[in-house]
């Protein structure tokens, strides 16, 4: 699949790059100064306020509660609904870790590929609730790509040719790219 | 759907009070929805919280703070922020609602309603305390000045006492891009002195609307396990 020339050696795919646990963080709840991308299949959805919860479930069977930052109706109204990640879409989830040794996450991007997306690669970026702005590729992101016809305004379609490009100028960044070198 | 109806009769009402009352051409106009400001806490956050020139908090304000686990996070179960951290909350949806005899506060996180009341100097005998207490208001000029007592005890983000009180200060900047707000807070339980927050700033967004937020437990999962919320076919329980 369009995973694959970048994703070579990841077929059980579940990697965790946490940096040094911070002390200070701004939420009692998640390390802000930490990330981990983990990929897997949505097998559930919970978008309920004050945050929502995909269920996404690795090839190795564990169940990883991805908690959206921010509201759920502050998603719905930049046009995410229950169609946006249906059941047994398979994601990459990006985000910040929770504090707790449980395998729950906030997730600040999400790439969306496989059957669901028909062969491109769907990027969505969450809620920008800190004020501190999109992640700097994300404009060249919308550069290559196409918004998507799902609604969502901070969604873009790339190629897999998009993300070869992507790769080359930012690098191995867990979101598009192989998530055992990170 | 209890709360549900109580919140769309409060609605209703507002809604009749508006159109039967204009508001006072005297006075600013800073009704309109908002993206809300956020007020910096003097007394830093999580484990930075602690005693400095601007933050006098005491011993008693150090053992509150210390009782804010994340465990004990009312949002965890849906119950709104208590006043003194709504101030500091991250910027999110909120309306105002302009009267001749009151203000109306409608923040979407939680479906927070406050009514600040002009029409009065002081609370009524046997105000309950609540989350947000009870709020008077009147007009310096251009600012609008609100006065709060009758609010329940705070642990999270800036513990507060049931005895705290605090004074809003909204008012337009120059060119009236933003409404700016200045709050102090005075607490003779938990602190030795007045808390200045820096000034918050509320940016007009005439675009956005206040959904209803609806709202639904996440003790379970964050810290049970999130299975328990599925079917075997995905589908929410």
């Amino acid at each position: 699949m369009i995973f694959k020339p970048l994703f070579a050696g990841v077929a059980a795919c579940l990697f965790v790059a946490l940096s040094a646990m911070a002390h200070h963080s701004a939420s009692a709840f998640f390390d802000l100064d930490a990330t981990v991308s983990v990929e897997g299949v949505v097998t559930g959805a919970r978008l309920i306020n004050p945050h929502s919860y995909y269920r996404v479930t690795t090839d190795e069977g564990v169940d990883w509660a991805w908690e959206s930052a921010g509201t759920w109706t502050a998603l719905a109204k930049q046009g995410w609904s229950a169609e946006t990640l249906p059941i047994g879409t398979r994601v990459r989830m990006s985000g910040t870790p929770g504090l707790t040794d449980r395998p729950i996450a906030r997730f600040s991007t999400i790439a969306a590929f496989g059957e669901t997306t028909g062969g491109d690669v769907m990027i969505l970026v969450g809620l920008d609730v800190f004020g501190t702005g999109r992640p700097e590729w994300f404009q060249r992101v919308r550069e290559l790509g196409t918004p998507c016809d799902n609604g969502v305004t901070e969604c873009t379609v790339v190629t897999p040719n998009d993300l070869a490009t992507l790769e080359g100028e930012f690098g191995n960044i867990g979101v598009w790219s192989d998530l055992d070198d990170e | 759907m209890i709360r549900e109806t109580l919140s769309m009769t409060f609605v209703l009402s507002v809604l009749t009070i508006v159109s039967v009352v204009p508001a006072d051409a005297q006075v600013p106009d800073i009704s309109g929805v908002y993206r809300s400001g956020r007020a910096n806490t003097p007394c830093g956050r999580g484990a930075n919280f602690g005693r400095t020139p601007e933050c006098l908090v005491n011993d008693l304000g150090l053992e509150a703070h210390a009782r804010a686990t994340p465990e004990t996070d009312p949002g965890l179960e849906c119950v709104a922020d208590g006043l003194s951290r709504q101030f500091t909350r991250l910027p999110r949806p909120m309306e105002i609602i302009q009267t001749d005899n009151k203000i109306i506060m409608h923040y979407e996180y939680f479906d927070v309603w406050r009514e600040i009341h002009l029409d009065r100097d002081t609370p009524p005998p046997s105000t309950p305390h609540t989350l947000t207490g009870f709020s008077v208001g009147r007009w310096e000029g251009e600012t609008l000045v609100v006065e709060t007592s009758h609010v329940l005890e705070n642990l999270h983000t800036i513990a507060t006492s049931d005895q705290m009180t605090s004074v809003e200060r909204y008012r337009w900047n120059g060119d009236r891009s933003l409404l700016l707000l200045d709050v102090e807070i005075t607490d003779p339980v938990y602190y030795d002195g007045p808390l200045t927050f820096g000034t918050a700033e509320f940016t007009p967004n005439p675009t956005d609307y206040i959904a209803q937020f609806v709202c639904t437990s996440q003790t379970e999962l964050f810290y049970g396990d999130i299975n328990a919320f599925f079917d075997e076919d995905g589908e929410a329980r």
